[in-house]
């Protein structure tokens, strides 16, 4: 019986695909449906509305509709953007879709862009996302570093007609578009302003599903498929709940249990996973870098020949095995495959290889002093075994080094502190996760001198690279953009100021209720998780 | 007597005063800026930082940051957390888990807790005693993340028979497990308790003078040997209760129970002050009532004892 009703399902829906490409008028509503309803396990958000949260990504994209988007593949696909053009990088016309409708009936208009960017960049508003839109012209005005903003309103945007906004940025960026799929680049409805707090608890979006009541803290959120929605991925489900957990672990067990259909895997239940889901675990290596930094400012490691023993006399796929499960890929440079233009895997040559013998002739040659090294990271969010594992590389593979003090900080508040002051004396942890897949992210943000996460990089400066990330900015083509990023990076790497570890990947599982769960750079693909009958 | 409680309640005011200062002192000392920190490796943009901690009144030294919060206290409103959500809309709505759990459990520890001690101790050296040490032994010796964790794989997970987490299905259902499993170490050590003292006082002279009346032996142990007996259970509650109503971290973690414990350790984590200091002093109350009651209970089940 189930097998029947499940053939006839597939082929109604093949029909419906087929008719809904013959004639254009033809609501789409019905195509690919499966129907059913099916839970996600997550933590409590921190607000829903897309430009102000920096910790709801599968709630915000199932709310609403990015102007462009990754799914699993490095290539951008338009979702509420028709086009995206320019001819010299700074001034860029945006042109959004016809017939896109808010979940309340009214028309997306280039307005509402206009409308949510003046909002999230609005300094006082202090919205998660407002950094996303610093390159655009007038952001400085509405974010000064002191006193009051002196404009309510971004100069450099300006809406042409209702399906037109022109765009104009600082500095040259060929990699508008792609940074265009970020949260803080949606728009928001009319409505949304008359009580930004009160849409927070039950936000009107554009996206495929739409809000059943309104947000219940700590408890759920649920939401239903929009019928008007005028994506190209046509939510499968009917409805989706967000199950809201304080631990992880919970949620996890609770997946064991079928009681939540798709969980993020806690890190300490990698080497389990395999025995509780087998194929229903899904890895999905993002473009995410973890990495040991160094205090640069601190003398005893000026020499780059201890920088690089020390990453030489980590064996990465042993600690990999170790603490992840093999999950994680060892990195040999800045950015995985999964980066536009390929990444730069290989790019740390020999440096990033496990050789101990290697690793204590570049001790001994290099001016290093003393016989213990300290090792910083925040204590009390699950990083302690990891860090405990490198710690013993390091102290077993350089015979100079006895030990290896594990300066544990009270929390991710204290870590931070202690690099933006300046005051870490050791090794210590850094992490990137490019929120679009562009090299452009994690180069701009961590490597050069003006990055905002610059603290991670243990203060590096280097113009040389500074001036190849500009270049690369401006660079008219995709292929010579990604060119000139690989060359930063290569820029970077002559002065090794830092220990790449692991591309690292972000961990789902999910239960037998569903499937076709599809984890991507945002995350899951909600729209195409299947329900089973 | 009145006067009693009235000078227990105005100690009460001068210990809020002191306590929400020491919480504000020992939150603001913890190192770090939780602000810088809110999106983790991403960091906020400058003015976005600032804009947050105007708002927050993190720039004011930490005595204005107290006064300020004290001020707003008075009118009522316990602030917001980091991400502008009422502390009190997030209390109001935690304090019901916290307290169905503690009472569910508290209640669990009263009746099961006395009854296992009057039988062991009525049926002393025989298996049922036997049986109840063991048990009791077990469970305190058994940390209670194990027990919670082992139950919830075991009775939730592969039996189904309750929940695994969450509070969807209400109550009790929802609330049974993790009631029981909080409830085993008060259960275990109500009943070491109740066993001594019904031991002691069956031994006594005025038991050995009831039963000498012709009382029959149900009417000795319910009325006489029992009431006497609970006056070192009854602080034991009592403490227990204060304690349970503050939520218990562990379990409301492994249930997934959004009580008052998850919050305050959330925002312990987060630096979230405001929240601390209101859900901290909150407890502090609860707790300094319940031993306020325990005090007036000793009152009514020995008359020797009095409050002037």
């Amino acid at each position: 019986m189930t097998k029947w009703r499940s053939m006839f399902a597939i082929t109604a829906g093949a029909l419906l695909v087929v008719s809904a490409c013959s004639s254009e008028d033809e609501p789409e509503d019905a195509a690919g449906s499966t129907g059913g309803t099916f839970s996600v396990g997550t933590d409590e958000p921190d607000h829903l509305t897309a430009n102000r949260m920096t910790g709801a990504f599968d709630e915000v994209w199932a709310l609403y509709a990015p102007l462009t988007k990754f799914a699993d593949t490095a290539e951008l696909q338009y979702v509420q953007a028709e086009s995206v053009e320019s001819d010299d990088a700074t001034t860029w016309t945006i042109t959004i879709k016809d017939g896109w409708t808010w979940h309340n009936g009214e028309p997306v208009t280039a307005q509402n862009y206009a409308d949510a960017w003046n909002a999230t960049a609005y300094g006082p508003n202090a919205w998660g996302n407002n950094g996303q839109l610093s390159n655009i012209e007038g952001y400085d005005e509405l974010n000064p570093t002191e006193g009051e903003p002196t404009a309510e309103e971004l100069s450099g945007v300006e809406v042409v007609d209702e399906r037109t906004l022109r765009v104009t940025l600082k500095t040259a960026d060929s990699q508008f578009p792609y940074k265009l799929s970020q949260p803080g680049f949606v728009a928001l409805p009319e409505v949304a302003f008359d009580d930004l707090d009160a849409y927070d608890e039950a936000p009107i979006g554009n996206g495929p599903f739409m809000m059943d009541g309104t947000w219940e803290h700590d408890v759920e959120i649920r939401m239903v498929r929009y019928d008007d929605y005028q994506g190209d991925d046509q939510p499968n489900a009917d409805e989706v709940i967000f199950r809201i957990y304080s631990d992880a672990n919970t949620a996890y067990t609770d997946a064991i249990g079928g009681q939540v259909d798709i969980v993020s895997v806690p890190q300490t239940r990698l080497r389990q996973v395999e025995q509780d889901f087998g194929d229903r675990f899904i890895p999905f290596q993002a473009v995410r870098l973890d990495w040991l930094g160094f205090p640069l400012w601190d003398e005893r490691y000026q020499d780059i020949k201890v920088r690089q023993a020390i990453s030489m006399a980590i064996d990465r796929d042993e600690v990999n095995d170790a603490i992840f499960a093999g999950v994680y890929t060892p990195a040999s440079s800045f950015h995985g495959p999964n980066a536009i233009g390929g990444g730069t895997e290989g790019l740390c040559g020999e440096f990033c290889e496990f050789n101990p013998e290697r690793a204590n002739e570049l001790l001994d040659e290099s001016d290093w002093e003393g016989s213990t090294l300290e090792l910083w990271f925040p204590g009390g969010v699950g990083y302690e075994q990891t860090f405990e594992a490198l710690a013993n590389q390091v102290r077993q593979n350089l015979d100079a080094i006895d030990e290896v003090e594990l300066k544990t900080q009270p929390g991710f508040p204290a870590f931070i502190e202690a690099l933006e002051d300046e005051t870490v004396t050791g090794m210590f942890r850094g992490g990137w996760g490019s929120l679009y897949p562009s090299m452009q992210n994690q180069l701009s943000a961590v490597w050069a001198s003006t990055g905002d996460a610059r603290a991670g990089a243990g203060g590096y400066v280097e113009p040389e690279v500074d001036q190849l990330i500009l270049a690369a900015n401006a660079a008219p083509s995709e292929d010579e953009a990604a060119a000139l990023y690989q060359e930063a990076e290569a820029r970077v790497f002559e002065d090794f100021p830092a220990v790449p570890l692991f591309y690292a990947t972000y961990n789902f599982a999910h239960s037998e209720n569903v499937s076709n769960v599809i984890i991507g750079f945002s995350q899951i693909e909600l729209t195409q998780v299947v329900v089973n009958e | 007597m009145g006067r009693y409680v009235l000078s227990r309640l105005a100690q009460l005011i001068i210990v809020f005063i002191g306590v929400t200062l020491l919480i504000y002192l020992a939150v603001w000392a913890l190192p770090g800026d939780p602000i810088r920190a809110m999106a983790g490796d991403r960091p906020l943009s400058e003015s976005v930082i600032h804009a947050m901690r105007e708002r927050h009144n993190l720039n004011d030294p930490v005595l204005i940051q107290y006064g300020k919060y004290m001020a707003n206290l008075l009118t009522g409103d316990f602030g917001t957390d980091f991400n502008g959500r009422s502390v009190s809309d997030q209390m109001a709505q935690r304090w019901p888990v916290s307290v169905r759990l503690a009472l569910t459990a508290w209640v669990l520890e009263v009746v099961v807790g006395i009854t296992l001690g009057v039988v062991a101790a009525l049926r002393r050296g025989k298996w049922a005693d036997y049986t109840i040490l063991l048990f009791s032994i077990a469970v305190i010796s058994i940390p209670v993340f194990v027990l919670g964790y082992t139950a919830q794989l075991v009775l939730g997970v592969h039996l189904g028979m309750f929940p695994v987490s969450g509070i969807s299905d209400g109550w009790p259902r929802s609330y049974i497990l993790p009631a029981v499993i909080t409830a085993t170490f008060g259960i275990a050590t109500v009943a070491r308790l109740v066993r001594v003292s019904v031991l002691e006082n069956l031994r006594a002279d005025y038991v050995r003078a009831a039963f000498a009346k012709g009382l029959s032996r149900r009417r000795v142990v319910s009325v006489h040997v029992l009431r006497n007996s609970l006056i070192a259970a009854v602080t034991l509650l009592g403490v227990n209760l204060g304690f349970l109503l503050g939520g218990s971290i562990v379990i409301e973690g492994i249930f997934n129970m959004p009580g008052v414990g998850q919050l305050l350790f959330r925002s312990l984590q987060a630096q979230e002050g405001a929240v601390v200091v209101g859900v901290a002093t909150a407890l502090v109350l609860v707790f300094l009532l319940a031993n306020l009651v325990v005090d007036l209970l000793y009152g009514v089940l020995d008359p020797r004892i009095r409050h002037e």
